[in-house]
């Protein structure tokens, strides 16, 4: 009996451990590739052959302005998920709890848009910007992006399931609708909002096709759309790239750290299981 | 969907206070359920919905990306000749074929992740960790990657040797493309799915497990009876986005066909997406760029309306 | 209800659109009159893609230009690649914000020239103050009579070998026909190292197809018997497992196989010495005129500046062009490796590069490319078909392939 139970979780190790390694391998790769020099990459090398050039050179190089992509992608996320964590769960909520004329409408505005490829409204909302003459502005990288269907739907999902009794409650305490919102379920909705800034971080972060259509001078650059332009220029350096790649994922990653921890507490502290 | 009167201007509570205009209307469902739905509706009136009709519109025209001022009404021609080009099916099979791939397998492979993650085991978290990094990490950047990694001769490839894969470098072979394409996206997407149903498996009561567990239930039936109705009514969620976003794939489209034609090699990589880019930005024909993703959309609507008639349960 | 709602929505689409058209710019009003010199400040952009050499060029040229033209500010746009520089301009074109000035190359301009992106020079010239007698190449700019560029460089296709790994097989002396090429490809390949890289990339093919006295015809003769044996040759060279694409063993382009001593030999241009320098300085590689196949011939690459149709302040741009091709310039480019259309410097280029000396006589019978106009759908199918025959065992002849390329071409 102990011996099965032995076994299981053994397995149960394993699968996580190999799993684990195939999915950081990857990463691993590119992390050694961007501590060498080109000479090296591909094999392995010892610790005296690391170097941190690959770096220094994305800093130093006046062809590049590397601090500038880090401020103008810093900019660029912050305003969107500051706009996500107010358009979205509004209307998520409007969408989940109030009763209001043409609801059943917007719902499927909401899923009906959900499925169009970006690429049908890329160029008239190109051509939409220039004729603002928004292009090369934060406005274009921004005001667009400052709701999603994908998150209003999400939060949708989450809000059905808070019980009405907590509507009731409040309104009986004399509060408002709006109140109620704001005041209530908005922070019991702390562990999707939480995701959902998570996942927005990153989409926005990371998004390359929308910044390079709508920006394209260099000093506009967001972080992945200006290392992927030195990638075309310096002739596939293999270890820059890398270097690049890593510049590029690791605020991310410790945005994801700093928060998991809020994920959590979040999970753990939510009362909604009674 | 029941409407109900939920205007407390009818019950008030004890002591019955006069409500002020602001509060009447703060009451309101129908007055705050649009008051909230505004900002959405307003951004996107303007940035999806009035592109969307611009490019619908185009869709019908004749029209030279260089010289737009100059387009033609063309009816029905554009669509014509999409359906009489072969290329544009087997853009449409390659578009069908990644996500039949793909979809399933990052599902379940976000479900397993995430339960294996929720369990009771040393490192939970460094594993959450490990298994979301791909999510997050720039699409052109994991493509960079992997094309080192499954060129011809490196170590991934010879261990898939094993398994009978030749000894190729994966995107440049018409047989292995599309697959290396779908492994980039599951890789991705992956992680992404196991938040979802992460979040999901928070919801359900730990004492359940228990319970069950008292009254003789294996490891089997917890999963089946317990786990899956409460991961049942998210994986709608999560099979839909993914096929939505495995039909939009093509970053890494792109940057594997670099310095040759789109959907390289020879069109194995073809999909809608490419489709749209070669012939509404390469060729500049805008007209016939935007017919094409009209009727990609129209594809992706039956397909999401088909899931949802077989996953939702739910209204 | 319904009706309430499709109300609102109608309402909505009225707001967004008067939302999206109060921005409207106006398109700007082109000068009527070119003749007139202005003495007003004026800024013309040129958008190029290129090296960070070429880069460093221009930023000096910036500084420079005003002590020619005191009323020209320069603004240098750089384009992360040719892909990317044929996707947004377009798009920048239908939003009024491309550049006044772009640096072209002859391979593939004509599809653009023919679709009335690019204004002709022809009446700007005089009050822009150039003289075309000075240039080699204007011809090769000329389209219906009409003159769409300033010639910047001329050069013909070049054959490099690795002159180390050639040596140290012991081959003797240099082929020069694609016979000898495909033996000695078949000498060098090893497990490791192919005998020839060959780029399923129209510039290449195309070289192949000159050298064997055939061409595209810009659409009419693509797949004529010439053309179809040149096509067998590259093919056979695969066959024999002594050619490589650079995809196949994951690199982006010849240069990469080249530069990584993974292939001996390859077809290529001048762009070689400058990738070279700093991709791998330590490699002594020769190079040499096309092969022939059954004659003497290969594919002339011009680049050029050519001005915008939508741009404004034309005559500056062009006066811009012509100073970024006066001699100050252009002996900056010459450094690179670009053969300068200035008559006075031809001599200067084998000068400063010698290593392409023996190429020069490739420039007395170098000709155009001749792709159909719709070139860019040309070379998508032309590489499709290659492609699916090299790299996906589609096993089709060579005359298969050319007939289907011919077929979208009629």
């Amino acid at each position: 009996m102990k011996a099965r139970k032995h076994l299981a979780l053994f397995a149960n190790y394993a699968i996580i451990i190999v799993l684990g390694l195939l999915f950081i391998l990857p990463f691993i790769y590119t992390i050694y590739t961007s501590l060498v020099s080109t000479r090296d990459i591909n094999k392995l090398v010892g610790i005296s052959n690391w170097t941190f050039d690959n770096y220094i050179m994305y800093f130093t190089n006046d062809a590049y302005n590397v601090p500038r992509w880090f401020l103008n992608t810093i900019i660029m996320t912050g305003a969107v998920i500051v706009g996500n964590l107010i358009v979205n769960p509004l209307a998520a909520f409007a969408l989940a709890k109030l009763n209001f004329k043409g609801k059943k409408t917007i719902y499927w505005i909401v899923l009906a848009t959900m499925m169009v490829p970006y690429h049908m409204i890329l160029i008239p909302v190109y051509v939409n910007m220039a004729n603002l003459g928004w292009l090369n502005t934060f406005l274009a990288l921004v005001v667009p992006f400052l709701y999603q269907s994908l998150y209003i739907f999400m939060l949708r999902q989450f809000f059905v399931t808070v019980p009405n009794e907590f509507m009731e409650a409040a309104r009986i305490d004399g509060m408002s609708k709006i109140g109620l919102f704001w005041k209530i379920v908005y922070p019991l909705a702390r562990s999707p909002l939480i995701t959902m800034s998570i996942l927005a971080f990153a989409g926005t972060w990371n998004s390359y096709l929308i910044p390079s259509t709508l920006t394209n001078t260099p000093k506009m650059y967001v972080l992945v759309v200006g290392l992927n332009s030195v990638k075309d220029a310096v002739f596939e350096n293999t270890a820059l790239i890398m270097a690049g790649v890593v510049l590029t994922t690791l605020p991310i990653l410790i945005f994801f750290f700093l928060f998991q921890k809020q994920y959590i507490e979040g999970i753990s502290s939510s009362g909604i299981k009674g | 969907m029941s409407v109900s009167r939920n205007n407390s201007k009818s019950i008030q509570p004890y002591p019955y206070k006069k409500q002020s205009w602001f509060s009447s209307f703060a009451d309101s469902d129908n007055k705050v359920g649009w008051l909230f739905i505004l900002p959405f509706l307003i951004l996107w009136a303007w940035w999806f919905f009035y592109p969307f009709v611009q490019s619908f519109i185009r869709s019908f025209q004749d029209m030279n990306f260089a010289a737009m001022d100059e387009a033609k009404f063309i009816g029905l021609n554009n669509f014509i000749q999409i359906l009489q080009d072969p290329e544009f099916f087997q853009a449409v099979l390659h578009s069908l074929q990644i996500v039949l791939i793909a979809v399933p397998t990052q599902t379940l492979l976000g479900l397993l992740m995430a339960l294996l993650v929720n369990q009771k085991i040393k490192g939970k978290g460094i594993f959450r960790t490990i298994f979301f990094i791909p999510y997050i990490t720039s699409q052109i950047a994991v493509t960079t990657v992997f094309m080192m990694l499954f060129k011809q001769g490196t170590f991934l490839t010879n261990f898939f040797g094993i398994f009978g894969f030749g000894d190729v470098t994966w995107f440049a072979d018409t047989s292995y493309a599309l697959i290396f394409v779908a492994i980039l996206f599951i890789f991705q997407q992956a992680g992404f799915s196991m938040i979802v149903y992460l979040a999901a498996l928070q919801e359900v009561p730990k004492d359940l497990y228990e319970a069950a567990g008292i009254d003789g239930a294996s490891k089997w039936d917890k999963f089946r009876y317990i786990t899956v109705p409460f991961v049942k009514p998210i994986s709608f969620f999560v099979i839909s986005v993914s096929t939505i976003l495995g039909f939009q794939i093509y970053d890494q489209i792109a940057a594997i066909s670099r310095y040759g034609a789109l959907g390289s090699p020879a069109g194995a990589t073809s999909t809608v997406v490419t489709y749209f880019y070669q012939h509404g930005i390469r060729y500049m024909n805008i007209g016939y760029g935007s017919a094409a993703v009209l009727l990609f959309f129209f594809i992706i609507l039956i397909i999401t309306f088909l899931q949802k008639k077989l996953l939702d349960d739910k209204e | 209800m319904k009706k309430k709602m499709s109300m609102l929505l109608i309402t909505m689409l009225t707001i967004s659109t008067i939302l999206a058209g109060c921005g409207n710019k106006e398109k700007t009003t082109i000068d009527a009159n070119p003749a007139v010199k202005s003495t007003t400040p004026v800024t013309v952009s040129l958008g190029f893609w290129g090296t960070a050499q070429d880069l460093g060029i221009y930023q000096q040229a910036v500084k420079d230009i005003s002590a020619v033209h005191p009323n020209i500010k320069l603004e240098i746009k750089q384009y992360p690649s040719s892909e990317q520089f044929w996707n947004t301009l377009p798009g920048e074109i239908a939003a009024g914000v491309a550049p006044d000035l772009i640096k072209l190359t002859n391979e593939g301009a004509f599809e653009y020239i023919h679709k009335g992106l690019f204004e002709p020079l022809d009446e700007l010239i005089k009050p822009a103050g150039v003289d075309l007698s000075l240039y080699n190449g204007v011809d090769i700019w000329k389209v219906d009579g009409k003159q769409y560029a300033l010639p910047i460089s001329t050069m013909p296709a070049m054959f490099l070998i690795n002159d180390d790994m050639w040596k140290k097989a012991g081959l003797g002396a240099y082929p020069k026909t694609w016979d000898e090429v495909q033996v000695a490809a078949k000498k060098l390949t090893t497990k490791d190292v192919h005998g020839i890289v060959i780029n399923i990339d129209a510039f290449h093919i195309t070289n192949y197809v000159k050298s064997y006295g055939g061409d595209w015809g810009y659409g009419k003769t693509i797949n004529s018997p010439e053309n179809v044996k040149a096509v067998q040759k590259i093919l056979d060279m695969y066959k024999d497992g002594s050619a490589v694409t650079p995809k196949s063993i994951g690199y982006g382009w010849d240069g990469e196989v080249f530069a990584n001593n993974k292939a001996v030999m390859t077809t290529g241009g001048y762009w070689y010495k400058g990738y070279l320098k700093e991709a791998n300085p330590d490699l002594h590689y020769v190079a040499l005129p096309v092969p022939e196949g059954t004659v003497h011939n290969s594919t002339m690459h011009s680049d050029g500046y050519v001005v915008l149709k939508d741009g404004k302040n034309k005559v500056e741009a062009l006066q811009t062009a012509s100073f970024l091709t006066s001699e100050k310039v252009l002996t900056e480019f010459v450094k690179v490796g670009n053969n300068p259309s200035l008559k006075s410097l031809s001599s200067k280029f084998f000068e400063v590069n010698p290593e392409f000396d023996a190429v020069k006589p490739a420039i007395e019978y170098s000709t155009d490319f001749q792709y159909p106009i719709e070139t860019k759908k040309f070379i998508d199918e032309l590489i499709k078909q290659l492609e699916g025959t090299i790299l996906g065992g589609s096993n089709k002849t060579a005359q298969e392939i050319l007939d289907k390329v011919q077929e979208q071409f009629k």
